[in-house]
């Protein structure tokens, strides 16, 4: 029984624009909400609301899909009634100057810290020359250093009064001091000292030894009594530094309440103040030379005196206007942007830093709050995914720089003190990324507990086109484009169901349709309307193409001057239209191939051609072996299947992948075999399983046209047609041109469910059922088929001993889950 | 001013101690301004030279306190070395401010010849002390003073030349000199000059300051006049403390300033003192 051709209506769901009540969609409520993503809604408010350590998301979904955007408003939704956190800064460790500290501070008292520790260096570099060039200081230390003078020449004094009553003098030489005798206020002569008596000599000598000693004595004090001059000295200093600074940092002491870190801090200041008080009035007045000088540096980055930069606060994050918790979007995730990093500044050839070069990254910003990142980013960034891992792992921002975490470097820096983290991070990705990051670095299933899984297509039910026609209109408000009425809509709807290729479905790749709609009102502001009618999307969808698909044109420029032989009428034995598809970034086409098989008397074997030269895919050479299984439990039960077949796609030079053909395949093998034409009109589609049903394929409405397409270039003569899978039917949404072949009766749509139906429309004979005993009729194409293999098996009886023969009936296994082969999806090859 | 009262050579003093090499330092700043030449003089002590030879001396180190024996040669080769650091001394701060220069090392007692070298020049430039910690003013710098120089700048280690001068007048002849030669030094260092009047009578004050305004008029330089009502070391002091930072002048000898008698000035007062005689 031939099977009917499908009525257009079937032939593309089409959107009727008077279901919708609106002329245009100006007249429709925002949309605010996501549409067609129940299930990653569903996981990202779970994540945002499982506050356990790993309960980070994954959202995962194809480019454009609206992932980013559900995710910053499903965080900032969350984020609005949670308290603003913590705002934290780095101050400097007097105990480990190398590791600087972090202090946690109430949100809005960051900033008014730093301005209070301003102003109190600002306050120290008046208070403490006033207090330490001060009459009473210069007095005082005038005393304490006089004191030692005195000390000194006191003790040498009573030395040379000494020396004076024994006729001896002190004498300063180059390294030290001497003791020589003395005549009327001069040195005396060695010859005069020679001619004084013995006894006066040994008297002088004496004399000398004892004073040299006495001198020794004094001489050996003086370290110590240097020592208490430092210490007084010291000490006047700390007691006049306590007395300028005591009263600024009780001040602030009693400011900062409640906050016992900040406290210990100010009285560490304090303390170092005191510690170091000469060394910043002394950078005051070298400064003074420095700024003459144009120094560079430190202190001419228009900050404050080395000494002095110690006592600031390197504020890192400021919540001080912020409303909730923080929402921070990443766009350049490396390794620093994402944990901070410390700067450097060049000084007199050196790199030099401190704890006020310190800079945040995302994760500061993003503390007690929430943070996304696009995942390909983060993972081309060298460090950045594993510094993340670490950092999320440890529940704290470690500020390292890659060369340390590495151990490259190991010159001395700051190791500035971890800062506890809480934060929720979401990353975005594709599909295939998080199932690679999964596979390979199992640690990630760890910390990013929860996929948000986004759908690139919904139900296309009456409710959701209405909803659809409200995101369409919001989408062109957004986008500052024009309304579009109700027939655009219409057409919109039909294309985003024609970009999943399901006419029950909907696309929700919205930058696909967003790139419709934009282009859509180029074309109407051509046209000088001021609202997008259906006319304009269709010439924006067709613009698209146009643009893409110089390399479609080529092929059919191909087979229309027959360089690629594709045959549209009569009818030929051996050969068959079957239907590829090629793919190129985002553009598919269809187009025709010819597949022709050769059969002789052989042992069994189906040669495929593609597979022999390493052209074919392995599920295309599965589908050559499922049809062999087919032929061998149809036609040869009871005798060896006697046959020898080659198959071949015609005129292909890239790769063949898909089993899209394999019924094509078969109809070429069942033609050659039984001797009959199949008709050339007619181009074929669907996969077999090895009971003879066809099975889905993919990208059915691309086929359907490029075979279209031939024939309407060669002139439709109402015999031209496609067969596909009958279970294909509802992906159908064919373009106009065919909609109108088919509706006037000039080309065919033939829905087909087994390899019977599709033998018989292609030869015009009956297929033929098999009686009690499995014999088909003579005058049906299965009858003839069985009839040659019959006599092959029987030829090949009589002319080979039967221990020679190998081969015999494959074994007729059925496969009960026929309808669980996989369809003819898009593979990686570009033909299939 | 008359062309002998012209500073053309600068003697400075030296043997290699921190006050010395200040003292240096002001000399050949000075010489610089004045284009005048500087001699540099090194005294080998002759007292050393005969410490060293006698058999019963020992020298006891200044830092290490350690008694080592002392001979001739010993202390021949250390004042070889201390005069060869005073002449790269000088030789350094020469070659930096272009100054011509010369350098001589004589021996014998360190008074009487700097006394000689220095009748040579128009102003001696001295460390207030040698190697000694004391504040007092050193054996030397007495010797000079004592000596009759006409012009002796004395100056402590660390200390610099400032360009305000504080001469102290107090209407004597020499303190005339005092103040032509303040007047030369703020001109050529383009600084200030403040003049302090030594009368307790507040009438003869003022009449002492109109006389020294009508004397330093034709100089055209900017003045501050001060009462020195008390001739004290106290009140000299206070009244240096008020000016900051300044060099002060002072006349030799000065019946109004009899109380202020000049080891005890250097004695007290910080900043470089010039004494004109």
């Amino acid at each position: 029984m031939p099977v009917p051709g499908l009525e257009p209506s079937a032939l593309c769901q089409r959107c009727d624009p008077n279901q919708f009540k609106f002329d245009t969609t100006e007249e429709l409520e925002h949309l605010g909400d996501f549409i067609g993503q129940p299930r990653a809604i569903e996981a990202m408010r779970f994540g945002v609301g499982m506050r356990q350590k790993g309960y980070n998301i994954f959202a995962v979904g194809p480019e454009g899909i609206g992932k980013g955007n559900l995710v910053r408003k499903t965080f900032e939704a969350a984020a609005a009634s949670e308290p603003v956190p913590y705002e934290w800064c780095y101050v400097h460790n007097f105990e480990q100057p190398g590791n600087p500290r972090a202090l946690r501070l109430p949100s809005g008292r960051g900033i008014q810290f730093r301005q209070d520790m301003d102003r109190f260096t600002e306050d120290l570099k008046n208070v403490l020359p006033v207090t330490f060039e001060g009459e009473e200081y210069r007095t005082r230390m005038h005393e304490v250093q006089e004191s030692l003078n005195e000390r000194q020449e006191s003790a040498l004094s009573e030395l040379r009064t000494q020396a004076q009553a024994r006729d001896l003098t002190v004498l300063r030489t180059p390294a030290g001091l001497a003791i020589a005798p003395v005549r009327e206020g001069e040195v005396i002569s060695p010859e005069e000292f020679q001619g004084l008596p013995e006894e006066r000599r040994a008297q002088l000598e004496k004399d000398i030894s004892a004073l040299q000693e006495d001198l020794q004595k004094v001489l050996l004090n003086v370290p110590r009594w240097q020592r208490e001059l430092r210490e007084q000295i010291d000490g006047l200093n700390r007691e006049m530094a306590d007395l300028a600074v005591g009263a600024l940092i009780r001040d602030l002491t009693t400011k900062y309440e409640g906050l016992p870190e900040v406290q210990q801090h100010l009285t560490a200041v304090q303390q170092d103040v005191v510690k170091n008080v000469r060394e910043i009035i002394d950078e005051g007045d070298q400064s003074q030379i420095g700024e003459v000088l144009g120094a560079r540096g430190l202190m001419a980055a228009g900050q404050a005196r080395p000494a002095l930069r110690r006592y600031r606060v390197n504020l890192l994050v400021d919540h001080g206007r912020s409303k909730g918790a923080p929402v921070v979007q990443e766009d350049n995730p490396t390794y620093q942007n994402l944990l901070g990093r410390v700067e450097y500044t060049a000084q007199m050839g050196a790199l030099i830093t401190d704890f006020n070069l310190i800079k945040p990254g995302a994760l500061h910003r993003a503390n007690g709050g929430y943070l996304i990142l696009e995942a390909r980013k983060l993972l081309a960034e060298p460090f950045a995914w594993e510094g993340l891992k670490r950092a999320l792992r440890s529940e704290q921002v470690k500020i390292e720089t890659p060369g340390q975490v590495q151990t490259f470097i190991s010159t001395v820096s700051l190791d500035p003190q971890p800062i506890p983290l809480q934060v929720k991070v979401a990353l975005l990705g594709e599909p295939t990324l998080y199932y690679l990051l999964g596979e390979f670095d199992p640690e990630s299933r760890e910390l990013f507990r929860v996929a948000s899984d986004f759908d690139d297509q919904m139900e296309r039910d009456e409710p959701n086109q209405m909803l659809y026609a409200r995101l369409i209109g919001s989408l062109a408000k957004v986008n500052g484009l024009k309304p579009l009425d109700r027939e655009a809509v219409g057409r919109v709807i039909e294309r985003s169901s024609r970009i999943v290729g399901d006419g029950r479905k909907l696309s929700i790749q919205m930058n696909l349709i967003t790139d419709l709609i934009r282009e859509a009102d180029y074309w109407a502001g051509t046209a000088g309307r001021q609202v997008m009618t259906g006319e304009d999307i269709l010439k924006a969808a067709d613009a698209q193409i146009y643009r893409s698909d110089r390399l479609r044109e080529r092929i059919q420029e191909m087979i229309e001057r027959r360089m690629i032989l594709i045959d549209t009428e009569g009818g030929e034995i051996g050969q068959v239209n079957g239907l590829s598809v090629t793919q190129f970034g985002d553009f598919t086409f269809g187009h025709p191939s010819r597949i022709s098989a050769r059969v002789w008397m052989g042992k069994g074997e189906v040669i495929d051609i593609e597979r022999e030269v390493e052209l074919g895919g392995p599920i295309h050479s599965k589908g050559v072996l499922i049809l062999s299984s087919l032929l061998g439990s149809r036609y040869a039960t009871g005798r060896p299947l006697s046959l020898a077949a080659s198959l071949v796609f015609e005129q292909t030079y890239g790769g063949v992948e898909g089993d899209s053909a394999s019924s094509a395949e078969l109809y070429a093998l069942l033609s050659a075999i039984a001797e009959v034409p199949l008709k050339q009109s007619f181009a074929v589609t669907g996969s077999i399983n090895q009971h003879g049903r066809v099975q889905s394929i993919g990208a059915v409405n691309e086929k359907i046209e490029g075979f279209f397409d031939i024939c309407k270039f060669r002139g439709l003569t109402g015999e031209h047609g496609v067969l596909i899978p009958a279970s294909n039917v509802e992906q159908l949404m064919l373009k106009d041109e065919v909609l109108q072949a088919v509706a006037e009766g000039k080309f065919h749509v033939y829905p087909i469910e087994t390899v019977d139906q599709g033998i018989e429309m292609l030869t015009g004979m009956p297929a033929g059922e098999p009686d009690a005993e499995g014999n088909y009729p003579e005058q049906s194409i299965n009858g003839k088929v069985q009839a040659r293999l019959t006599h092959w098996a029987e030829e090949r009886a009589a002319t080979e001993p039967a221990g020679e023969r190998e081969d015999g009936n494959p074994s007729g296994a059925s496969d009960p889950d026929e309808g669980e082969f996989p369809v003819d999806l898009a593979g990686e090859l570009p033909i299939r | 001013m008359s062309p002998a009262d012209r500073i053309r050579r600068i003697l400075v003093a030296l043997d290699a101690s921190p006050h010395s090499l200040s003292a240096l330092q002001a000399a050949a700043e000075l010489a610089a301004e004045l284009s005048a030449e500087l001699v540099g003089v090194f005294v080998e002590d002759s007292s050393l030279v005969r410490l060293a030879a006698l058999p019963v001396t020992r020298e006891i180190g200044q830092t290490s306190a350690r008694i080592r024996e002392l001979d001739e040669r010993t202390m021949d080769r250390q004042l070889r070395s201390l005069a060869r650091r005073a002449e790269q001394a000088l030789a350094r701060e020469a070659g930096r401010l272009q100054v011509d220069w010369s350098f001589r090392v004589s021996r014998g007692t360190v008074g009487a010849e700097l006394w000689g070298a220095a009748s040579e020049a128009d102003l001696v430039v001295m460390g207030r002390t040698g190697w000694s910690a004391r504040r007092r003013a050193g054996s030397s710098v007495e010797a000079v003073l004592a000596s009759g120089m006409r012009r002796t700048l004395v100056i402590g280690t660390g200390a610099r030349l400032q360009p305000t001068l504080l001469v102290v007048h107090d209407g004597s002849e020499m303190a005339g000199r005092a103040l032509e030669t303040a007047a030369l030094l703020a001109k050529s260092k383009g600084g200030y000059l403040a003049v302090a009047i030594a009368r307790p009578d507040p009438e003869q004050a003022r009449r002492l300051q109109r006389q020294v305004a009508e004397q330093l008029r034709p100089h055209g330089l900017q003045v501050r006049y001060r009462w020195l009502h008390s001739s004290d070391s106290r009140a000299l002091a206070e009244l240096v403390a008020t000016e900051q930072r300044c060099v002060l002048v002072l006349p030799a000898e000065a019946p109004q300033l009899h109380d202020l008698p000049l080891p005890e000035v250097l004695e007290i007062i910080n900043c470089p003192v010039l004494i004109v005689r």
